[in-house]
């Protein structure tokens, strides 16, 4: 990886190579951070919804509005915001058990980026074809 | 074992949970017969499981019980973080608990004591 | 011989900041701030003590990242500019000097000295090297105090009362000490709120320890042994 750089390289851009890999703990830990603010946000949303359901007209009308393509969109970031933090939780459960911390860059970058990615994009492409192509 | 120590191991444990959980919420709202429909969900499928499988709420509470929990013990940990919230911990945790009994007062209120859910299947299981 | 531009914090805003030297590729950052020190610029403050990487005093940010100023060798930067700055989160002294007193506040609140059972024993302790507290020690006593892994840590930037990284496992060490004798007070201060809780697993201080040190393994090893702190009472009553 660094062998490719020579010594004019801009120092920022090596320093943030090196930083993706050495530091990505830090990275992984504010992806956890806000991906797990947006989930609170999102669960009280959602409850607040699930609430209406004490006037069914109300409900079926959030329904139908959830229903959109805007919406559809949104709930495919909300799976990719879920994919992470619970790959990532996976791997600091792991962390915490004292298995695998010296391989914990991998971990995030092959565990949680890689197979996340698997993994959103075998949810996102049907969301994106059922909810958003066939709606139009 | 402290509760502080407590805390922390059940944070892991109620994540290891809402894994299990959320994978099952997301099947049955998602990818169940019921729910590929082209209009998707409906109260009326709603009101339908809620009578038939009472596992459905039963499941969908402890969720939202425990994804309350992970999820506001969450933001305690993230407040503790700074200096100040250490010093705030108190009406922090206790704003927290506030905000978790209201929202899952709401949760809970959509499926018991739901004057709707009630009355309108009732008129469902007598036409089959 | 390459020629490299070099960028240092400066705490007085006239000072000189930007200086080209030619070093030869073996030279450490620390040789280039002689070298400006010498040549250049006589106000140049910076710390340093034993120059082969074992004191821990010249811990500083080289380009970006938290380095000790004799281990690191310009060539190994890959890059012609290099800038130089004081490690963050700590108070600055002058130009590369910080203060590391906040860093020693925490560093004593976890009793850091041996403690011993008995002042007066005349028994040399036995530690067999595949007992726990000789693996641990093994790889983790090497702490030179330098403070990299406080500076980087993301939790002591934003609540200064956390214990950081180092404190914790030099309570780890001592916790594991057959000879020692001080568990409670230690457990009280880990156990604390602004204790190991704090710690989310970021390792940064393992990226940043010039010694390899694995202190997210000690803080995290600390924070399974709270589940059952009667392990280290049972050390007390065992020798």
């Amino acid at each position: 990886m660094s062998s490719s750089a020579g010594p004019n390289a801009n120092p920022i851009i090596l320093a943030a190579r090196k930083y993706a890999w050495r530091y990505v703990g830090n990275v992984a830990f504010w992806i956890q951070r806000f991906t797990g603010l947006a989930l609170v946000a999102y669960l009280i949303v959602h409850v607040h919804t699930i609430h209406d359901l004490r006037d069914p007209e109300t409900f079926d009308a959030a329904l139908a509005m959830f229903g959109k393509p805007l919406f559809k969109l949104a709930e495919i970031g909300l799976l990719a915001t879920v994919i992470l933090h619970a790959l990532n939780g996976i791997r600091l459960t792991m962390i915490d058990l004292g298995v695998g911390l010296t391989r914990q860059r991998q971990a995030f970058w092959y565990f949680a980026i890689g197979l996340g990615a698997v993994l959103f994009l075998a949810g996102a492409i049907p969301m994106f074809i059922y909810g958003i192509l066939r709606h139009s | 074992m402290t509760g502080r120590a407590i805390n922390w191991y059940l944070q892991r444990i109620t994540g290891a949970a809402l894994l299990v959980l959320l994978v099952m919420h997301f099947w049955v709202e998602h990818f169940s017969a019921e729910a590929r429909t082209p209009t998707g969900l409906t109260f009326e499928i709603i009101q339908r499981r809620f009578f038939n499988n009472h596992w459905f709420v039963a499941v969908d509470l402890s969720f939202l019980f425990i994804a309350l929990y992970h999820g506001l013990n969450g933001v305690r940990n993230i407040l503790l973080d700074y200096t100040w919230g250490v010093r705030m911990k108190k009406p922090i945790t206790a704003m927290l608990l506030l905000l978790g009994v209201f929202v899952a007062y709401w949760g809970v209120t959509a499926f018991i004591g739901n004057p709707h859910l009630q009355q309108i299947s009732t008129t469902i299981t007598a036409n089959r | 011989m390459a020629t490299y531009q070099i960028k240092l914090a400066r705490s007085d805003t006239d000072a000189a900041r930007h200086f080209t030297l030619e070093l030869d590729s073996r030279m450490t950052v620390l040789d280039a701030l002689f070298i400006i020190q010498r040549e250049h610029d006589p106000s140049l403050s910076f710390r340093c003590s034993c120059r082969v990487g074992m004191c821990g005093t010249c811990a500083m940010r080289i380009n970006w990242m938290p380095r000790l100023a004799c281990q690191t060798r310009v060539e190994t930067l890959n890059a012609d500019a290099i800038t130089i700055e004081p490690l963050a989160q700590l108070p600055v002294a002058k130009d590369l000097i910080v203060d590391l007193g906040p860093f020693f506040e925490k560093w004593k609140r976890v009793r850091p000295a041996l403690h011993p059972k008995d002042k007066d024993s005349k028994q040399l302790a036995i530690v067999p090297p595949d007992s726990e507290f000789g693996r641990q020690a093994q790889v983790k006593r090497d702490c030179i105090t330098c403070g990299a892994c406080y500076s980087v840590c993301g939790i002591t930037g934003s609540n200064s009362e956390y214990l950081g990284p180092a404190a914790i496992n030099r309570a780890m060490l001592r916790l594991l000490d057959p000879r020692d004798g001080n568990v409670d007070d230690r457990l009280a201060v880990l156990n604390d709120e602004t204790g190991v809780w704090r710690c989310h697993t970021q390792f940064n201080c393992v990226a940043a320890c010039p010694k390899g040190i694995n202190l997210t393994d000690s803080i995290m090893k600390m924070k399974r042994s709270l589940l059952f702190p009667k392990k280290f009472h049972d050390k007390q009553a065992a020798t």
